[in-house]
């Protein structure tokens, strides 16, 4: 008896160690969309509301009047294309138009400022500590962090960016 | 017995290893399908990611090594560099232009926005013409992390003499202290509705061919302050609520005809002119906004007496890339000093339009109304028509224009006018 109850402890192990690896495979492989910043930003959540005030430019600073330094992949890249019409509803040219305007009004000083990969985006996040920008899950080294939108990670049921 | 306990000691433990291979087997079996089904779409559109991310910091690392060759002269070097058959794609720079900041010098840019048309109207005496519009210069340098300028230099010619002129339309230092203070000294738009804060000097970013008459340049007839030289200062109240401010102090303006209405360097008394606005954005409706100001002045014209004047302006806007709402209305009141008279002058514009594809047609209608009494303007009268249009965008930096409007005036024969306009950036 006591010999099954071993077996099936082993089989019962076995399972849950496989179905838990699966499960982080899973999350890696969601397509969510990651909000990241500097792991030196004390913020951890962002409500949709002020990440689109972020993209539009309207919130400019974060606590301490730390400065929000936008950084987008180039035209084309999932990570951008989707975070425009998820959170916007704006395609890329509706969105260079919004930034030249806010420019040509003396709003903001520059576009945000757009890199060709992901590895320049990591890097500048890693030397900016009011960077942000948005990456796909595999991407994001342990030392830049993630950030939650409406209090949702990546990979969790209800996430906003996929 | 101890036979009997090994034989069943034996059986459970080959029971043990037939059910570790089964669960082995099936795992990998399972994990196989998986891998199979996960190869979708989205795993390889991650993949083609992937590859790309490396090819273009492949491109960096070699738009780097040959700007290090052609700097040391190197032909070795910049022979190494194959060139001719690898795609051409625009070398980013190796670290983000907004990004270093510690060493990073003023970074100037240049966009020219211009503007050519063809007008004709019933007017008795007028012509059609062929007309160059504003040639614009707008400049942006990033000074520091919080500072900037921005000046627009605009080039146009005086539809009387058909002599060119040169403005400084805006010169502006911008210092951004934080989401709730912004401050900008020099020459500016004044905070007076949302029209001429929204839009300067380039046609390109406007859905019409011009302003509206109530907030037309103070050189082209425009009886509001267009342009004010002073200091302002913008911020967020409350982010929540979308709750901003506006408030400046500047020179005011000079109702003489005879000199720049703007005073640039010398104001003509020591009386300021404020204006302090509030406008609200809701974040729950994004693209509205609707707001008021008070802007108030004394204002001194030679030969006549003293008038303090209050603009008073209200707006209610709905815009998005697709659809816009405008509706602005201004009321300038005109106290004369030790006269018990005051004037009031109302004006409003509503303009709607909406895209569809390339072309996006709009409707204006314009009303502005300057009693004969009014010390400053009285030779305005009445003004209100509808303008109806076609904007075709060629392309993001370009786009064609149609107009046709109706003007009618206090006193005088109607005026139907066509006007065509293309307008770019270079």
């Amino acid at each position: 008896m006591k010999s099954e109850r071993y077996v099936l402890a082993v089989v019962v192990a076995l399972s849950c160690c496989l179905g838990h690896s699966q499960s982080r495979g899973g999350a890696k492989e969601s397509g969510d969309i990651a909000v990241v910043v500097s792991s030196l930003n004390p913020v951890n959540d962002l409500s949709p509301a002020e990440l689109r005030r972020i993209l539009m430019g309207e919130r400019r600073f974060w606590g301490g009047n730390v400065q929000v330094k936008l950084v987008l992949r180039e035209r084309g890249a999932r990570e951008r294309d989707q975070v425009l019409i998820s959170l916007l509803k704006m395609d890329n040219k509706e969105f260079a138009e919004h930034w030249r305007a806010k420019v040509f009004r003396g709003e903001a000083s520059e576009e945000p400022l757009t890199v060709s990969s992901s590895a320049m985006a990591r890097q500048y996040l890693k030397e900016t500590p009011g960077g942000l920008t948005f990456m796909a899950l595999q991407n994001i080294p342990a030392e830049l962090k993630v950030l939650k939108i409406d209090g949702k990670l990546p990979g969790e049921p209800g996430y906003l960016l996929r | 017995m101890i036979e009997k306990n090994s034989c069943k000691r034996v059986s459970y433990g080959r029971y043990l290893v037939l059910t570790l291979l089964c669960v082995c087997s099936l795992s990998n079996r399972s994990t196989a399908q998986e891998t199979a089904a996960n190869i979708d779409a989205e795993t390889a559109k991650a993949l083609l990611q992937h590859v790309k991310d490396l090819e273009s910091e492949v491109n960096a690392l070699k738009a780097q090594v040959r700007s290090l060759a052609e700097k040391t002269g190197s032909p070795s070097a910049s022979a190494q560099v194959p060139s001719a058959a690898e795609p051409i794609t625009p070398a980013p720079s190796p670290m983000p232009e907004h990004g270093s900041e510690v060493g990073s010098g003023p970074r100037l840019r240049l966009q020219g926005y211009a503007d050519v048309g063809w007008n004709t109207s019933d007017q008795r005496g007028a012509t059609n013409s062929f007309a160059l519009g504003q040639f614009n210069l707008f400049i942006t340098s990033r000074l520091t992390d919080r500072a900037s300028f921005l000046s627009e230099t605009v080039i146009e010619a005086d539809p009387g003499t058909n002599q060119f002129g040169i403005d400084l339309e805006r010169m502006e230092l911008i210092y951004a202290v934080s989401d709730r203070l912004n401050l900008q000294f020099g020459r500016y738009h004044t905070g007076i509705g949302f029209y001429n804060t929204a839009y300067h000097h380039s046609a390109l970013m406007q859905t019409a061919l011009g302003r509206p008459f109530l907030f037309d340049f103070e050189d082209h007839g425009g009886i509001v302050p267009v342009h004010t030289v002073g200091m302002s200062a913008t911020g967020t109240i409350s982010s929540k609520l979308g709750l901003h401010y506006i408030a400046e102090i500047g020179n005011g303006r000079n109702p003489r005809t005879d000199v720049n209405p703007v005073q640039n360097v010398s104001d003509d008394n020591n009386g300021k002119a404020f204006n302090l606005g509030f406008l609200i954005r809701p974040g729950m409706v994004p693209g509205l906004q609707f707001g008021f100001s008070n802007y108030h002045d004394h204002v001194t014209p030679s030969g006549k007496a003293n008038v303090t004047e209050n603009i008073l302006s209200a707006h209610v806007i709905y815009q998005n890339s697709h659809f816009e709402f405008l509706n602005e209305a201004v009321l300038l009141r005109h106290a004369l000093n030790n006269v018990n008279l005051t004037t009031n002058i109302p004006g409003f514009y509503s303009q709607v339009s909406k895209q569809f594809g390339r072309y996006r047609p709009y409707f204006r209608y314009e009303y502005l109304n300057v009693p004969a009494s009014d010390p400053l303007y009285s030779d305005v009268g009445l003004l209100h028509g509808p303008k109806v249009g076609l904007r075709y965008d060629l392309n993001e930096f370009s786009a064609l224009k149609i107009e046709y409007g109706h003007d009618m005036r206090r006193g005088v024969a109607a005026v139907n006018r066509l006007g065509t306009q293309l307008s770019f950036a270079f």
